[in-house]
């Protein structure tokens, strides 16, 4: 008796002393389902398909990239207590063979297509010891930057939404059709877009857009430019070289590189576009907006 | 007080009998039984006891034709109104001094062991000079406050009749006078009937009377 | 009536010698049967309850005493090893949850367990103490491994060195105890349980190492040709994994060829744990699937058997007690004959001096019979564990 008036004694301080925002949240309604995704896009994905009723997680802090982020030891814990863990797949979250998260509850979302997946050829290889030679393979993950695959992604989160949310069935399958739409529309607005391109040289700034390029078979090659580094003189030696073979005179940029490349660029009759990568959040409006003002930059660009 | 009345009796086995035509004992008397072993003395106190039936005649004792009564009563009635003193005392020794004196009143429903009864007990046990002995192991005690204790044993129920079977037997002289003085004397304050069983003929005049028994019958 | 039974309980406190020596022979009698029936109904239930909690295993064709044993108590290992394709197998079947398990190490003498966290939910496994693990080099550890390594969340504990002599040796890891368990009375208590991935780095499938392509140490590269780079036997590989290093971890090959020992299915229903089941019927087949239950039926009829002669001996004995307690009556009735007599004289009645005699064996029956059931009682905690062992150890 004198135990159970001490719990409930503490109960009710702990109630007390909870933060403002933290008692906001009805303690008697269960709570919602937690969905957590490793990556913008997935997360937009499922805001899409199930923000309606569950709460949708990026774990990765608004001004890092999810492709180089690592969860703490609090992060992973968080995760395992998540309902549903929507991962991108096709190795862009590099830290899942470290970590322990309950395999029923994963969503691995590029796995439908792992055979389309692109290895990337400047990954190395090492052997050391009796185990033998072996790769640190290098997977292209940004596998969402072509809306098909994206959608196959999406299809992978409703899937798993449906077996783990049987009574949102509705709702999910009516989102997942509007979200279907919107991505179908997204691929027509690029396929337009890049269209003008045909088969002329295109450069980016990294070997990110690999999945867009085979997309809409763009002839792209790419170096390694740094938005807020100027190139040192070697580096542009070697993009004259690349430009001597392949006259690329579009850019593509993940982000607006410094007036002073922009200048040099313009030097070498090359326009540098930018075209968001969203693996996090953009800083305006959602994944759709900047994938579609990609393609009315690109659209420009190639006008 | 004692009323024995052409009593006969024989062992079922066989070979011995004893025949007592008439013998009283009167309330308050002392009697000394004597004789030789194998006179009938011990079957005598047996058949006063009731633990013995006669085949004929009749055991009155203390106004009670004791042959006559059923099993049970037999037992009530040698719990309630007689005291036994042994020879070798018959205390068990796993009791302590207390509960040998109260023994009675663990074998028979005829007997309340109650506060009443306990204080008696000490009572007795002060009044033979062994006052604080009441929970001592019996190992502990000399022969001679054992002999004490027996008595306190045999007059704890305030019987009317107190028989003993040779109760100085085991003792050296000095203590022989001082055991039967005890005897008389707790008797005496109790106002009953003494029938003391011996052989010993040292001191039969301290008794009222002497009853001899020769060849199974008072001779 | 209480007075007799005064007396015979004195008569019993007086005579302790007697009274002990009794007392051992009537304990004895009823605590062997007691104590290995109780012992067997403990194993009994403690295996069945295991057993009907992990409805089907999926290992290496072979012994399948041996694989129920290595899934369910952690002992032994099987024939061969499965690899993760056979758990996805299971799993992408649809008919069942997937649970692998690696056994290949031990922790301080403690079987190592790799597994997926589904394990520690589905056997409602409780963090006592920490969390479950989550990263790489993390385990959690039963609450007797806790107890008897002195371990709590936070502590440090090494796996064995496998063999001193392994060629391709893995080296120890030196693990980091996340959360230890709350205590079940199961095998669980005894194991330490790590992330499937975990295992596999104490394997050495899995190891961290400085990188190689960006190393500043020339001792650790052998041949560099381009991006081919060949480090040597030296390379540093990291035993204990930190947030600093974790990221060097890495797995060669290809994860559906990672082993595992055994896999723990949880069919959907009865009807998807037949299904399963006919996947492995071929008598070819180099994988089986087998029912613990239905195996453990098997061993426990066995020991069953051996309860049925152990009855027979038991009720042998107590035969004997009985002869010896008679004897030891009879004797006692005659030394307590004079007793006897003056009781009778002193008031007594046959039946209640048959009542002191009998008080006397009762109190000691009695004695004996809590004696006896208390010791009873204590056994199978102690020698639960020890049975299992000689059960096992037999197998």
């Amino acid at each position: 008796m004198h135990r159970l008036f001490i719990l409930s004694l503490l109960v009710a301080l702990t109630v007390a002393c909870r933060p403002a925002a933290e008692q906001q949240r009805p303690a008697a309604a269960p709570a919602q389902p937690r969905i957590v995704a490793t990556n913008y896009p997935m997360a937009w994905v499922a805001e899409r398909l199930a923000g309606s009723f569950a709460t949708i997680e990026l774990p990765v802090p608004e001004d890092e990239d999810p492709a180089f982020w690592e969860p703490t030891a609090a992060d992973i814990r968080s995760m395992q207590q998540a309902d549903m863990i929507v991962l991108n797949g096709a190795d862009f979250e590099s830290w899942l063979p470290t970590a322990s998260l309950p395999a029923d509850r994963l969503v691995d979302t590029a796995r439908s297509f792992r055979d389309r997946w692109i290895i990337l050829e400047d990954a190395v290889t090492h052997s050391h010891g009796p185990a033998g030679e072996h790769t640190h393979s290098g997977t292209d993950a940004m596998t969402w930057l072509d809306p098909r695959q994206a959608l196959a992604q999406a299809t992978a989160v409703r899937e798993a939404l449906v077996v783990r949310f049987p009574e949102r069935a509705t709702s999910i399958a009516g989102a997942f059709e509007s979200l279907k739409a919107d991505l179908e529309d997204l691929d027509a607005r690029f396929e337009r877009a890049l269209a003008p391109a045909g088969d002329r040289p295109l450069v980016a700034s990294h070997p990110l857009y690999n999945y867009l390029a085979r997309r809409y078979a763009l002839n792209m090659r790419s170096v390694h430019f740094e938005v807020d580094e100027m190139p040192d003189d070697a580096a542009w030696a070697e993009f004259d070289a690349l430009l001597a073979e392949h006259p690329a005179r579009i850019m593509f940029w993940e982000d607006e590189p410094l007036d002073e490349i922009a200048s040099e660029l313009d030097i070498r009759n090359v326009l540098p576009v930018v075209v968001l990568t969203c693996g996090n959040r953009p800083e305006e409006g959602d994944y759709l907006d900047a994938m579609r003002a990609n393609a009315r930059r690109l659209e420009e660009a190639l006008r | 007080m004692i009323h024995v009345e052409q009593v006969e009796f024989a062992y079922a086995r066989g070979g011995f009998q004893l025949r007592v035509p008439d013998l009283r004992v009167a309330r308050g008397e002392r009697v000394a039984v004597v004789g030789p072993s194998g006179s009938g003395k011990s079957t005598l106190l047996r058949l006063l006891g009731g633990i013995l039936v006669p085949a004929r005649g009749t055991v009155r004792v203390a106004d009670t034709a004791v042959g006559s009564l059923p099993e049970r009563a037999r037992r009530a009635f040698r719990a309630t109104r007689i005291g036994y003193v042994f020879q070798e005392f018959e205390l068990l020794d796993y009791l302590d001094v207390l509960d040998n004196i109260l023994l009675p009143y663990r074998l028979t429903g005829a007997l309340r062991l109650d506060t009443a009864a306990r204080d008696n007990a000490r009572a007795l046990l002060a009044s033979v000079g062994l006052a604080g002995f009441e929970s001592r192991a019996l190992a502990s005690l000399s022969h001679g406050e054992r002999q004490r204790v027996a008595v306190c044993r045999a007059l704890v129920a305030s019987p009317a009749v107190v028989l003993a079977d040779e109760p100085t037997g085991s003792l050296d002289p000095d203590s022989k006078v001082a055991a039967l003085e005890l005897l008389f004397e707790r008797t005496r304050s109790l106002d009953a009937t003494l029938l003391v069983v011996t052989h010993d003929h040292a001191h039969l005049d301290r008794f009222d009377r002497v009853v001899p028994f020769r060849a199974g019958a008072p001779a | 009536m209480t007075g007799p039974l005064y007396l015979a309980w004195r008569y019993v406190a007086a005579n302790r010698f007697k009274s002990l020596v009794l007392l051992v022979a009537i304990s004895l009698t009823l605590y062997l049967p007691l104590a290995s029936r109780w012992t067997l109904v403990q194993f009994r239930d403690a295996w069945t309850a295991r057993a009907d909690a992990t409805p089907l295993v999926v290992g290496a064709a072979g012994s399948r005493f041996d694989l129920s044993l290595h899934a369910l108590y952690f002992r032994g290992e099987p024939p061969h090893r499965l690899t993760m394709k056979d758990a996805d197998a299971v799993r992408d079947s649809g008919h069942a949850r997937s649970i692998p398990l690696y056994l290949a190490h031990t922790a301080s003498g403690h079987p190592l367990v790799g597994t997926t966290l589904d394990y520690l939910d589905r056997r409602g496994l409780v963090v006592a103490d920490g969390h479950p693990f989550a990263q790489l080099g993390d385990c959690v550890v039963g609450a007797s491994v806790a107890r008897r390594l002195g371990l709590r969340s936070g502590d440090r504990l090494l796996s064995d060195p496998d063999n001193l002599f392994h060629l391709a040796g893995a080296y120890p890891l030196n693990m980091l105890v996340a959360g230890v368990l709350a205590p079940t009375g199961t095998a669980d208590d005894e194991a330490v349980f790590a992330d499937l991935k975990t295992a596999w780095v104490v394997s050495g499938i899995g190891h961290g190492h400085e990188d190689l392509a960006t190393t500043t140490d020339r001792a650790a590269i052998l041949t560099r040709r381009g991006n081919e780079i060949v480090g040597s036997p030296e390379v540093y590989e990291f035993t204990t994994i930190t947030d600093a290093n974790r990221h060097t971890f890495h797995f060669h090959g290809d994860p559906e060829t990672f082993p595992v020992t055994a896999i723990l299915a949880f069919p959907h229903d009865a009807r998807a744990a037949a299904l399963l089941r006919g996947r492995y019927l071929a008598t070819n087949s180099p994988v089986q699937i087998v029912v613990p239950s239905e195996v453990v039926d098997e061993i426990l009829d066995l020991v069953l058997r051996v309860q049925r002669l152990f009855d027979a001996a038991s009720a042998a004995v107590a035969f004997l007690t009985v002869l010896f307690l008679a004897l030891v009556a009879l004797l006692s009735m005659r030394l307590r004959r004079r007793e006897m007599e003056t009781l009778v004289l002193v008031g007594a009645g046959r039946g209640t001096l048959a009542l002191m005699h009998a008080g006397e064996y009762v109190l000691i029956l009695l004695a004996a019979a809590g004696v006896a059931g208390l010791a009873g009682a204590a056994t199978p905690l102690v020698a639960g564990q020890w049975l299992a062992d000689i059960i096992l150890g037999g197998m």
